[in-house]
């Protein structure tokens, strides 16, 4: 008898806590996914005359962006875009929320877009949200519309037509391939919250042509003190990736009076010292090196290989130096700490640190480099001389 | 007499404490906006405080054997007095386990079931706990390995996977503080996570170990307990840099972070599933030795008639605990240290010196099965 009781109380508890699954999970947090509004994208807008920003969300329509087979379903955009005019993000969502059917999930938003209006009044206000919120992801990219973001959001790609989703995937892709390093939510809030640093943030330019439209990287917006201040093209980008040490691979053009040359870089090694002047000036210590190996090769008449790669080497490292201290240069006309050189001294330096930070941007002013770089020449392709060349060197053995 | 007759052997009891320790996770958040990067450290210092306080947990143990905290209180001072100090202790481990809920519960509320109200969370996972409870000693410490293991396989595997995006050089500038708030992140961490331990003294007279070497499996517990959290820490404050004191979590945005050519991204919900499962443990263990205490304090048979009553004073007590998590880091960081110390250091010391000077000890003949 007891034994029937234990066994009819067991029963009648797992009873009840399969009940419960199928209840209690589906009450109040079920989520359907033809209840929800799939953000892939939010824009910020400035609004003329007005304190306020337009915010931009565009939201995936999931038939659509997988290939529905109706007709109508073609000629139509695989996303929408909802637009709201408010001071902060999260009430922009709330009055979004009596706009539509369904509610908005910001787990899948990959990138917040600031329009260059925006940037230059300020970024950092309406930043506390996207930190804050739960729903967001700190691997969001932050970029900087040259234009509207709005634009660059209700516009379609080639291959990828959501454009929030194939912006992140061309950016994910450039990374591993160029100049362009990664500006993700987490590491422009650290710059931001930095005692010193100062955040920066790709440019995309919209270029539309007869046919297609195309979605650009070109340049760099540098920060300060939360406001668009200045911005640089992939040379200077460059300067900092060999500072920040942020590169993996990329191609460049190496200028030379005999020839042109294209050559891949990689294996990119970085040492940077702070260290101080006999003066007491800050003065920062660059080593880089980095192997290349040559795509392409012209002109160059009547050089051998070795001449031709020892003249590469210096051209390569010549480049590296230059543009190093030209991007430097260029931030400190801005006041504008981009390479956390500050940080580094309050990391390596703490007792001097006290009585600098309180003056950083004089410092910073007054900063001095010494780059010393060294490029390697470790391949030269299929074949080993310029083929322009090889006619008349055959000639000359004759 | 002690109502709870099951042993368990020494190797349950490490991985109990090792539980217990790293589900403290969660509490990192009660120092680390003190200290930043150096919230590391406070680990290694608290590891090093904690440890005269387990001597002293072990001394306890060892002087009376075979006799959970309880019934030390009444062996030292006498049945009323020691049955005051029992209440006192009853109403802290209570309350431990209530914070503890509340713990759980605003997790999963704020991050994954944000709709739920945090009632339905706490008494489903209350009633889970009970069953737990019901089974006793042995059901609770059985599920610590399985927990421990799980919980440190997953550290390691994320940590491993998150090796691209940690940064050394975030741990510096080293003790770049003043002094004053280390040391009360280190009062914070030795009394709030660490100090907790006490706890395992209701348990240590069910331990099948010789009392002499019960001090080297509580220490050994608490050091790879600390470990696992040190580990943690580290990487978190690696990965995240200056950011890492702007998140409650820490190790839940880093698991965010980790993206392994899209193939494995998204981890988040392994820290979730980890985070609750070790919440369950602790919960579980400290609502066990609330019964276990309340049924010894009313010199009752058994605690089981008491588990559900225990679970509906916890509930209550979770919900008048603090209007906001604001309130409740506040007091983690100001009050609850020094109010702790009462039950992690200043009774045992007042039962160590009481014990001395009336010369009581309760000695058990060494038994055959005792093993480590």
């Amino acid at each position: 008898m007891k034994k029937l009781v234990k066994a009819v109380a067991v029963t009648m508890i797992c009873a009840l806590l399969t009940a419960l699954t199928f209840t209690l999970s589906g009450c109040w947090d079920a989520r359907e996914l033809d209840t929800l509004a799939m953000v892939t994208g939010v824009g910020i807008d400035a609004i003329e005359g007005s304190d306020e920003l337009l915010f931009s969300f565009q939201i995936g329509k999931v038939q659509q962006a997988a290939g529905g087979s109706s007709t109508q379903a073609e000629e139509k955009k695989p996303f929408a875009v909802m637009q709201v005019e408010e001071q902060g993000l999260m009430y922009a969502i709330k009055r979004l929320r009596n706009k539509t059917s369904r509610q908005l999930l910001l787990h899948h938003n990959q990138v917040l877009i600031i329009s260059r209006e925006v940037a230059e009044r300020g970024v950092l206000a309406f930043l506390d949200a996207f930190v804050r919120e739960r729903q967001m992801r700190t691997e969001i990219w932050v970029i900087v519309a040259d234009g509207r973001a709005d634009e660059l959001l209700s516009e379609e790609m080639d291959q990828e037509k959501i454009s929030g989703l194939g912006i992140s995937i061309m950016l994910d892709d450039l990374i591993k391939i160029s100049e362009v390093y990664d500006v993700q939510l987490q590491r422009f809030i650290s710059n931001v919250i930095s005692e010193t640093s100062e955040p920066i943030a790709p440019v995309i330019k919209l270029i539309k042509r007869e046919n297609s439209t195309e979605f650009s990287v070109d340049s760099f917006v540098i920060f300060k003190e939360g406001k668009a201040v200045g911005e640089f093209g992939i040379p200077l980008s460059r300067g900092v990736s060999w500072i920040k040490d942020y590169l993996k691979v990329f191609t460049v053009e190496l200028p030379s009076e005999e020839g042109f040359a294209t050559v891949e870089m990689s294996n990119f090694h970085n040492k940077m010292k702070a260290d101080f002047t006999p003066e007491g000036a800050p003065l920062i210590k660059l080593n880089l090196k980095c192997d290349f190996e040559i795509l392409e090769i012209q002109g160059f008449k009547g050089w051998n290989k070795e001449e031709i790669s020892f003249h590469l080497e210096q051209v390569a490292s010549k480049m590296i130096v230059d543009e190093t201290n030209a991007i430097v240069d260029y931030c400190q006309s801005l006041d504008s700490d981009i390479f956390g050189f500050g940080t580094e001294y309050h990391k390596r330096h703490q007792k001097k640190w006290k009585t600098m930070k309180e003056n950083w941007s004089e410092h910073f002013a007054n900063l001095t480099m010494e780059v010393d770089a060294k490029a390697s020449f470790i391949d030269e392709g299929k074949i080993s001389d310029v083929l322009e060349n090889t006619r008349e060197k055959e000639r000359e053995k004759k | 007499m002690n109502i709870e007759t099951a042993k368990i052997s020494p190797k349950y009891f490490v991985f109990s404490v090792i539980c217990f320790i790293h589900s403290s996770s969660l509490l990192v958040s009660f120092f680390n906006t003190l200290v930043e990067q150096d919230s590391w450290m406070i680990v290694v210092f608290g590891t090093l405080c904690t440890i005269p306080l387990l001597l002293l947990y072990s001394w306890l143990a060892n002087r009376f054997q075979g006799k959970n905290l309880m019934e030390m209180t009444t062996e030292i001072f006498g049945t009323a007095i020691g049955k005051m100090f029992s209440a006192l202790y009853l109403w802290f481990f209570i309350t431990l386990t209530a914070l503890n809920l509340l713990d759980l519960t605003t997790f999963v509320q704020k991050s994954m079931m944000t709709t739920t109200p945090s009632i339905v969370i706490a008494l489903v996972f209350l009633f889970v706990c009970s069953l737990s409870v019901r089974g006793g000693l042995f059901s609770i410490t059985k599920y610590g390995p399985f927990v421990a293991i799980l919980a440190s396989s997953i550290l390691i595997i994320a940590t491993i996977l998150s090796i691209n995006l940690v940064e050394p050089d975030n741990l510096l500038p080293l003790f770049d503080f003043p002094h004053m708030k280390y040391m009360q992140a280190t009062h914070i961490a030795a009394s709030i996570p660490f100090g907790e331990l006490i706890a395992f003294l209701m348990i240590s007279g069910n331990v099948k170990i010789e009392p002499k070497k019960f001090k080297k499996i509580f220490i050994w517990g608490l050091l790879l307990g600390c470990l696992n959290l040190l580990i943690l820490i580290l990487r978190d404050t690696m990965v995240l840099g200056n950011t890492a004191k702007l998140f409650s979590i820490a190790s839940f945005e880093v698991l965010r972070l980790i993206n392994i050519s899209d193939a494995l991204s998204r981890m988040e919900v392994l820290s979730a599933v980890v985070l609750i499962m070790q919440l369950f443990f602790k919960v579980s263990f400290l609502y066990y030795i609330s019964a276990l205490g309340a049924a010894q304090l009313f010199n009752l048979s058994s605690f089981k008639p008491l588990i559900y009553g225990i679970g509906l004073v916890v509930i209550v007590y979770t919900y008048g605990l603090y209007d906001s998590s604001l309130k409740h880091v506040k007091m983690a960081m100001s009050v609850t240290p020094f109010f702790w110390m009462l039950f992690e250091f200043v009774i045992p010391i007042i039962m160590l010196v009481t014990a001395l000077a009336r010369k009581k000890q309760v000695k058990l003949p060494l038994q055959e099965d005792y093993n480590i």
